[in-house]
C-alpha cells in the first residue's frame, strides 16, 4: 500500500515534468501558424561586413578581413572595432531605410561615406551616435538594441560602424544586423522575442498575484510561504525579461534594465534559499540559514560597489556566477537528500507530504538548469534561435516553468490528500466515536452529545443502565465470555432504543440512553419493552442478563437552570438504588 | 473565505488594473511629439468627394450603406511635428482592406489579397513607417470595406444588395485611431496602454496550459477532476480573448486573425462555462443541463463553420450569444441559492461561483460601456477609453485570481488539516484515559505481527481491585488507578513492545522477538514498579495486577495465543486471590 502510493506519486511528478518540458520545447519550436508571420521584408546583413585587422607596422598596408556571422570579436576596455559595408539597394526600404543593430555595452558611432572608393574615415558623415556620453564618462554602458534611421538617399554608399567598448570582455558579432523599414524590423524583432514576452509576463504576474493574494484575502498562514515563492517568480520573470532585452517594453530605460538584470540575478539564490526555509522540510537546517545570510550580504556588497561606481555590476558577472555556483551545489545536494532520498520516511499522509517536497524538487531542478545555463554561457552558447524565435536564457526560463508546474502540482497533491483525508476522516470519526466492542457510541461521543444538549438546552430524558453480574462472569469464565455478555446486552439495548438520539456505552458495564423530549410514558414503555425482551432471552439462553437502570428528565432538577449532567447523575443515583434493591433481593433469596 | 473576501477580491482586481495603468503612464518615456490626426479630413466615396470634416464628423459623414467593391477614401495632410527620426502612422483598421497613398502615389497596401478572395477581414492595428520628410505631405487612406456577403451578386456582376452593418467599417472610436509620431514612441504607448491585457493574456494562456496538463494527468491517474480541466480550458480561451480583443498580437506577430480568434474564444467558452457551472452545483436534473451544453456547443461549432465558409461571420448576430450567457448566469444563481439553502456551500465553492459570476458581469459591463461610447451616449474621451480597457481586464483578471486564490486556499487548508487529521487519528487509536493504544490499534498491530515471520509474545494483564475502588471511592478514583497503571505499563514495556488497553480493566502487551527470560525480567520490573506506586500512593491504594503470557509459537493463531495468555492470567489471578485469603 505504502509503496504503491509513493510510486504513483513519483510517476505523476515525473510524467508531468517531462510533459511540461515537451510543451515548453514545442512552444519554442513550433510557432503557431495563426499569429506568426514568416514574410518579413528585410535584408539580412550578417555576412556583408568587412574590417581591417590591426596592422603590422612593417607592412604599409592594412589587412582586409571579411567578417562572417560566426566571427566573434572580443574587446577590452576602451578597445575600438570598426566594421564597414555597403548599404544595400532594397526597394521596400527606399523611402524610409533603417538599420537594426545590437550594441553590446558599447558606445556606437555610425558614419556614412559619400565617396564609394574611399576607405578613409576623414570624409565621413556621422549620422548616429549612442552611449558615447556614458563612454566618455567611463560609466556603465548597458546592452541595448538600436534602430538607426539612415538618410533616404544613402543606398549604395559606404557605412562604417565603430564600437567603443566600455568594459573588458565585450563580444561583438554581426549576426543580427539587418536592413529594411523600421516597421518590418521592429515587428520581426518583437516576434523573435514573443515567447519570452509571454513567459516573462507570466512569471512576473503570477509572482505578483502569489504575493498579493494572501495579503488581500487576509490569510495569515499563507503570507510568508507565498511571499517567497511569489518573489522568486517575480524575480525570475524580471530577470528573463531583462536578459532578453524586452524589459524595455515596460521601462524604456536601458541602464535601468541592465542594472535590474544583475540585481535580479543576484537575488535568485537568495530567494531560493528563502523559499526553502519557509517550507517545512528544510526549515531546521542551520546551513540553509547561513547561506541565506551570505546571500543577503553579497547582494548588499555588490549593490554598494555598483552604485558607488567602484565595480559596475555588469563586470561583476564572474564573481556572481562563481558564488551562485558554489552555494547552488550545496542547495541541490541538500534538497536531494532531504526531499528525495528521505521520501521513504513519509508519514501516513503521503500525498500531502509529497506536495510540500515537490516544490523543493522544483527548486532544485531550477538550480540544476541554472548551472547548465552558466556552462552554456561560458561556452558562448547564449541564445537559442529557431526560425523567428530568439531566446537567451532558455534553461532558466524552463526552470521557471518547472517551478510553476511544481507549485500547481503541489496544489493537486494537496487536493488529493484532502479528498483522501475526508474519506479517512469519515471513517476515523466513526472509529473515534464508536465503542469498538459493542458498536454503540463510546464515551467520547456521549460526552459530546451531552455537551450539545447542554448548549442548546434541549429537553431530554437520560436513562442510566448498568449490567449486573458482569464481574461474576469475568471471574468465573474468561474475558471473552465477559465480552460476549456485554455485546449481547448491547444488541438488545440497541434494538429496544433504535430511534433514540443516543445509545452509548460509558464504560465497563455502564450504558446510557438519551431520549429527546419529556415523554415519560414513552420512556417507560420502551423500558418495559426492554425488560420483556431480556426476559424472553433469559428464558432460552445462558447467561442471563441482569441489569439495573434509572432515569431522569432535564426538567426535574432545573431549579438552578438546565444542567444535563445533573440529570445524568440523578439517573445514575436511581440506577444505584435499583442495583441495591437487586442485591438485597438476591441476598434475601440466598438467605432463604 | 466568505462573502467579505469576494468583495475584497473585486476591489483588489479593480485597484490592481488601475494601478498598473497608472504606473505605465508614469514610466512612459515618449521622446518625440505625437499627435492624433483629428483636424481635417476630406471624404471620398468611390472617388467622388462627399465631405470635408474633422475626425468627430466622420461618423456622420460615413453613415450610409455601402456595397461590394465600393471604396471610401480619407485624405488629410500630415502635420509638422518637427524632426522625427523614424516617423510612423498608427492606424486601427476595421473590416477593410486598405491602401496608403502619399502625395497621390501608392505607398503601402494591406489585406488586398484577402479582399480579392472575398474572405473575412477583421479588426487589426498597423504601425506604418513613413518617409522621413513626412511633414506637409498628403496621405490618402483608401478603404475597401470587406465582409459584404457577395452571395447575391448575379452573374452579370451586379452589386450585391446586402449592405454592411453601419458600425462595421468606419467607426473610428477615437482619434487615436490615427496617430502620427515616432515609431518607437507609438509602439511604446500602445504596449503601455494595453499592458493589463498583455499581462492577463500571457498569464492565462500559460497557466491554462500547465494547469490543463496536470489536471489531465491527475484525472487519469488518480481521480477524475472535470471541473479543473474545464477551468484550465477557460483560462486558455480567456487568455486568447485578452490578447486578441484589442489586437495586441500585431506587436509581436501576425494580428490579422485576431478578430476571428477572439470570437472563437468567446463562442467556445460558452459551452465550457455552462458545463463548469453545472459541475459546480451538481443539479438534480443533469440531463437538461447537458442538453443545453450540447446545444450551445453545436451552435458555436456551426457558427464557426459558417464563418469559415463566409456565409455568416462570427461578429454578426453577436447578440445571440447573450442567450447562453444568460443561461450561465441562471445556472450559477440557481446553484448558489440552492446550496445556500441546503447549507452545502463551502467557502471554496462560493469563491468559484463568484469567479464565474462577477467575471461575466464585469465583461458585460465592459461590453455595454464600450458600445455606449461608440454610440456616443457616453462621451468618447481618452479617459472613458481607459475605463473600457480596464473593465475588460478586470473581468478577465477576476476569473483568474478567484480561481488561483481557491487553489492557494485548498493548499494551505490541507496543510492545516494535517494537524486536525493527526488529532483525529489519535482519538481513533488512543484510549482517552490512559493514552495507550486502544483496542482498534492493538488489533491493527496484532495483525501486522501476525503477517510477519517473527515469533511474538502476548501478555494479558488485569488490574486487581478496580471495582472495589470504583464502588468505594467513585469513578474518578478508578480512573486515576487505571491511568497510573497505564503509565506503569508504558514505562516498563515501551522499549520492548507496545502496551494497550482493550477493556475496562484489561490491558495487553505485544512484544516481538523476545525470550522467556526477558519476559520474566520484565515481570519483575513490573512488580517492582507496582510496589513503588503502592508505596507512594497518596491514598494508600494497593496496585496489583494479574498477568499471563503466551508465545505465538505455542498456538495455532493469534486469537488462540491471546486466549492462552488470558487463561494464564486468570489462573494467576485465582492463585493471587487464594494466597491473599490466606
Amino acid at each position: 500500500m505504502k509503496g504503491n502510493n509513493i510510486k504513483q506519486a513519483v510517476f505523476i511528478v515525473a510524467t508531468v515534468l517531462i510533459s511540461l518540458g515537451l510543451v515548453f520545447l514545442a512552444g519554442l519550436l513550433i510557432t503557431s501558424p495563426i499569429d506568426t508571420r514568416n514574410d518579413y521584408q528585410y535584408v539580412n546583413m550578417s555576412e556583408s561586413w568587412y574590417t581591417f585587422d590591426s596592422f603590422d607596422p612593417s607592412i604599409s598596408m592594412r589587412i582586409f578581413h571579411n567578417v562572417t556571422s560566426d566571427d566573434y570579436m572580443n574587446l577590452d576596455k576602451n578597445g575600438t572595432y570598426t566594421i564597414y559595408s555597403t548599404i544595400p539597394e532594397y526597394e521596400p526600404a527606399k523611402e524610409a531605410p533603417c538599420l537594426f543593430l545590437k550594441g553590446q555595452s558599447c558606445g556606437i558611432q555610425i558614419y556614412i561615406d559619400s565617396d564609394d572608393s574611399n576607405y578613409n574615415n576623414s570624409e565621413n558623415e556621422l549620422i548616429y551616435e549612442a552611449n558615447m556620453d556614458l563612454y566618455k564618462k567611463d560609466a556603465m554602458i548597458p546592452r541595448s538594441i538600436h534602430f538607426i534611421a539612415l538618410p533616404p538617399d544613402s543606398q549604395g554608399k559606404q557605412i562604417a560602424i565603430v564600437f567603443h567598448s566600455g568594459k573588458d570582455n565585450t563580444g561583438i558579432v554581426t549576426k543580427d544586423i539587418r536592413y529594411g523599414r523600421i516597421d518590418e524590423l521592429a515587428r520581426l524583432y518583437a516576434q523573435s522575442k514573443r515567447y519570452v514576452i509571454i513567459l516573462g509576463e507570466f512569471m512576473l504576474a503570477f509572482g505578483v498575484i502569489l504575493i498579493l493574494l494572501p495579503i488581500v484575502m487576509q490569510r495569515k498562514q499563507d503570507i510568508v510561504r507565498n511571499l517567497f515563492q511569489g518573489l522568486l517568480l517575480l524575480d525570475l520573470g524580471i530577470y528573463v525579461s531583462c536578459f532578453n532585452d524586452i524589459f524595455v517594453y515596460i521601462f524604456p530605460n536601458d541602464t535601468f534594465s541592465i542594472t535590474t538584470e544583475f540585481l535580479t540575478l543576484l537575488a535568485i539564490p537568495l530567494l531560493i534559499h528563502a523559499t526553502m526555509i519557509s517550507g517545512e522540510s528544510q526549515n531546521r537546517f542551520i546551513f540553509n540559514k547561513i547561506f541565506l545570510g551570505l546571500d543577503i550580504l553579497i547582494l548588499i556588497v555588490i549593490s554598494i560597489l555598483h552604485f558607488t561606481n567602484v565595480l559596475p555590476i555588469n563586470e561583476a558577472g564572474t564573481i556572481i556566477h562563481l558564488y551562485i555556483g558554489l552555494c547552488g551545489l550545496y542547495t541541490v545536494f541538500r534538497i536531494i537528500y532531504v526531499d528525495v532520498i528521505k521520501l521513504k520516511q513519509i508519514g501516513s499522509d503521503r500525498y500531502g507530504n509529497i506536495a510540500d517536497r515537490v516544490i523543493n524538487i522544483g527548486l532544485s531542478i531550477m538550480i540544476v538548469l541554472f548551472y547548465i545555463e552558466l556552462i552554456l554561457w561560458k561556452a558562448g552558447l547564449t541564445s537559442f534561435s529557431y526560425k523567428t524565435t530568439d531566446i537567451r536564457g532558455v534553461c532558466l526560463m524552463f526552470g521557471g516553468v518547472i517551478f510553476i508546474g511544481c507549485i500547481i502540482l503541489s496544489y493537486f497533491f494537496h487536493t488529493v490528500a484532502t479528498m483522501r483525508k475526508d474519506d479517512i476522516s469519515e471513517k476515523l470519526q466513526g472509529l473515534a466515536y464508536t465503542d469498538e466492542l459493542t458498536g454503540l457510541s463510546n464515551r467520547a461521543f456521549c460526552d459530546r452529545i451531552l455537551e450539545e444538549y447542554q448548549l442548546e438546552q434541549k429537553d431530554a430524558i437520560v436513562i442510566s443502565l448498568d449490567l449486573d453480574g458482569l464481574k461474576v462472569i469475568n471471574d468465573t469464565c474468561s474475558h471473552q465470555a465477559g465480552d460476549q455478555y456485554i455485546c449481547g446486552f448491547s444488541d438488545i439495548l440497541k434494538d429496544a432504543f433504535a430511534n433514540a438520539p443516543l445509545v452509548g456505552r460509558m464504560g465497563g458495564d455502564e450504558f446510557i440512553v438519551l431520549l429527546s423530549g419529556l415523554d415519560i410514558l414513552r420512556c417507560e414503555g420502551a423500558l418495559s419493552n426492554l425488560a420483556r425482551t431480556i426476559d424472553q432471552h433469559n428464558a432460552d439462553h445462558t447467561p442471563c442478563y441482569a441489569y439495573s437502570y434509572g432515569y431522569a428528565t432535564t426538567k426535574e432538577n432545573s431549579g438552578s437552570g438546565y444542567q444535563i449532567h445533573q440529570t445524568y447523575m440523578l439517573a445514575d443515583q436511581r440506577m444505584y438504588r435499583m442495583k441495591e434493591e437487586h442485591h438485597k433481593q438476591m441476598h434475601d433469596r440466598e438467605v432463604e | 473565505m466568505g462573502k467579505r473576501h469576494i468583495l475584497l477580491l473585486l476591489i483588489f482586481t479593480v485597484l490592481l488594473t488601475f494601478f498598473t495603468d497608472l504606473s505605465m503612464q508614469k514610466i512612459a518615456d515618449i521622446k518625440y511629439p505625437m499627435e492624433n490626426l483629428s483636424d481635417h479630413w476630406e471624404v471620398f466615396y468611390n472617388d467622388d468627394k462627399i465631405g470635408d470634416t474633422d475626425f468627430f464628423g466622420l461618423k456622420e459623414a460615413l453613415d450610409f450603406p455601402v456595397y461590394a467593391q465600393d471604396t471610401i477614401t480619407l485624405r488629410t495632410i500630415l502635420p509638422d511635428l518637427g524632426e522625427l527620426t523614424l516617423p510612423a502612422l498608427f492606424y486601427r483598421n476595421r473590416y477593410c482592406a486598405f491602401e496608403l497613398y502619399i502625395d497621390g502615389a501608392l505607398y503601402q497596401s494591406y489585406e488586398m489579397e484577402t479582399y480579392n478572395n472575398h474572405t473575412f477581414i477583421g479588426r487589426n492595428n498597423y504601425l506604418i513607417s513613413l518617409p522621413q520628410d513626412y511633414a506637409g505631405r498628403t496621405i490618402d487612406l483608401k478603404l475597401y470595406p470587406a465582409n459584404i456577403h457577395t452571395n447575391r451578386i448575379s452573374d452579370q456582376g451586379q452589386r450585391g444588395q446586402k449592405s454592411l452593418h453601419k458600425a462595421n467599417y468606419y467607426v473610428f472610436h477615437h482619434p487615436s485611431r490615427f496617430t502620427l509620431g515616432n515609431y518607437q514612441d507609438l509602439e511604446q504607448s500602445f504596449v503601455h496602454k494595453y499592458y493589463n491585457e498583455l499581462v492577463c493574456g500571457s498569464t492565462l494562456k500559460f497557466l491554462g496550459i500547465v494547469f490543463l496538463l496536470i489536471s489531465i494527468f491527475f484525472s487519469i491517474l488518480v481521480k477524475p477532476m472535470p471541473d479543473h480541466i474545464l477551468t484550465s480550458i477557460l483560462f486558455i480561451l480567456l487568455g486568447i480573448a485578452a490578447h486578441s480583443y484589442y489586437g495586441i498580437t500585431f506587436i509581436f506577430g501576425d494580428g490579422t486573425h485576431d478578430t476571428f480568434m477572439v470570437n472563437l474564444a468567446i463562442y467556445l467558452s460558452l459551452p465550457v462555462a455552462l458545463a463548469l457551472a453545472r459541475l459546480l452545483h451538481k443539479p438534480k436534473h443533469v440531463t437538461a443541463y447537458i442538453v443545453a451544453e450540447i446545444v450551445a456547443l453545436l451552435y458555436s461549432v456551426i457558427r464557426i463553420l459558417l464563418h469559415m465558409t463566409n456565409v455568416l461571420y462570427l461578429n454578426e448576430l453577436f447578440f445571440l450569444t447573450f442567450i447562453p450567457i444568460a443561461m450561465i448566469m441562471g445556472s450559477i444563481i440557481n446553484g448558489y441559492v440552492t446550496e445556500v439553502k441546503t447549507k452545502k456551500i463551502t467557502d471554496y465553492k462560493r469563491m468559484q461561483y463568484a469567479g464565474i459570476f462577477f467575471s461575466l458581469i464585469l465583461l458585460i459591463i465592459a461590453y455595454a460601456f464600450t458600445e455606449l461610447r461608440f454610440q456616443q451616449i457616453f462621451p468618447n474621451t481618452p479617459l472613458t477609453e481607459r475605463i473600457s480597457i480596464e473593465l475588460l481586464a478586470d473581468g478577465i483578471l477576476f476569473f483568474e485570481v478567484a480561481n488561483i486564490i481557491t487553489y492557494l486556499a485548498i493548499i494551505s487548508d490541507s496543510l492545516n488539516q494535517n494537524s486536525e487529521y493527526d488529532i483525529l487519528t489519535r482519538v481513533a487509536f488512543e484510549d482517552s484515559l490512559t493514552k495507550l493504544p486502544n483496542r482498534a490499534l492493538i488489533r491493527k498491530k496484532l495483525s501486522e505481527l501476525e503477517s510477519g515471520s517473527n515469533n511474538y509474545c502476548i501478555i494479558s494483564l488485569d488490574v486487581n481491585g478496580l471495582k472495589r475502588i470504583n464502588d468505594t471511592y467513585g469513578h474518578d478514583s478508578g480512573d486515576r488507578l487505571l491511568s497510573n497503571f497505564g503509565k506503569i505499563l508504558d514505562e516498563v514495556f515501551h522499549r520492548d513492545g507496545i502496551s494497550g488497553r482493550i477493556g475496562g480493566d484489561e490491558f495487553i502487551v505485544l512484544i516481538k522477538s523476545t525470550t522467556v527470560q526477558r519476559i520474566h525480567e520484565l515481570f519483575q520490573t513490573l512488580d517492582q514498579k507496582l510496589q513503588e506506586f503502592s508505596d507512594h500512593d497518596e491514598d494508600e491504594w494497593e496496585y496489583h495486577a494479574s498477568y499471563g503470557y503466551a508465545f505465538r509459537t505455542e498456538c495455532m493463531d493469534d486469537h488462540s495465543t491471546y486466549l492462552l495468555a488470558d487463561q494464564r492470567m486468570y489462573e494467576r489471578k485465582k492463585e493471587m486471590k487464594a494466597r491473599g485469603r490466606k
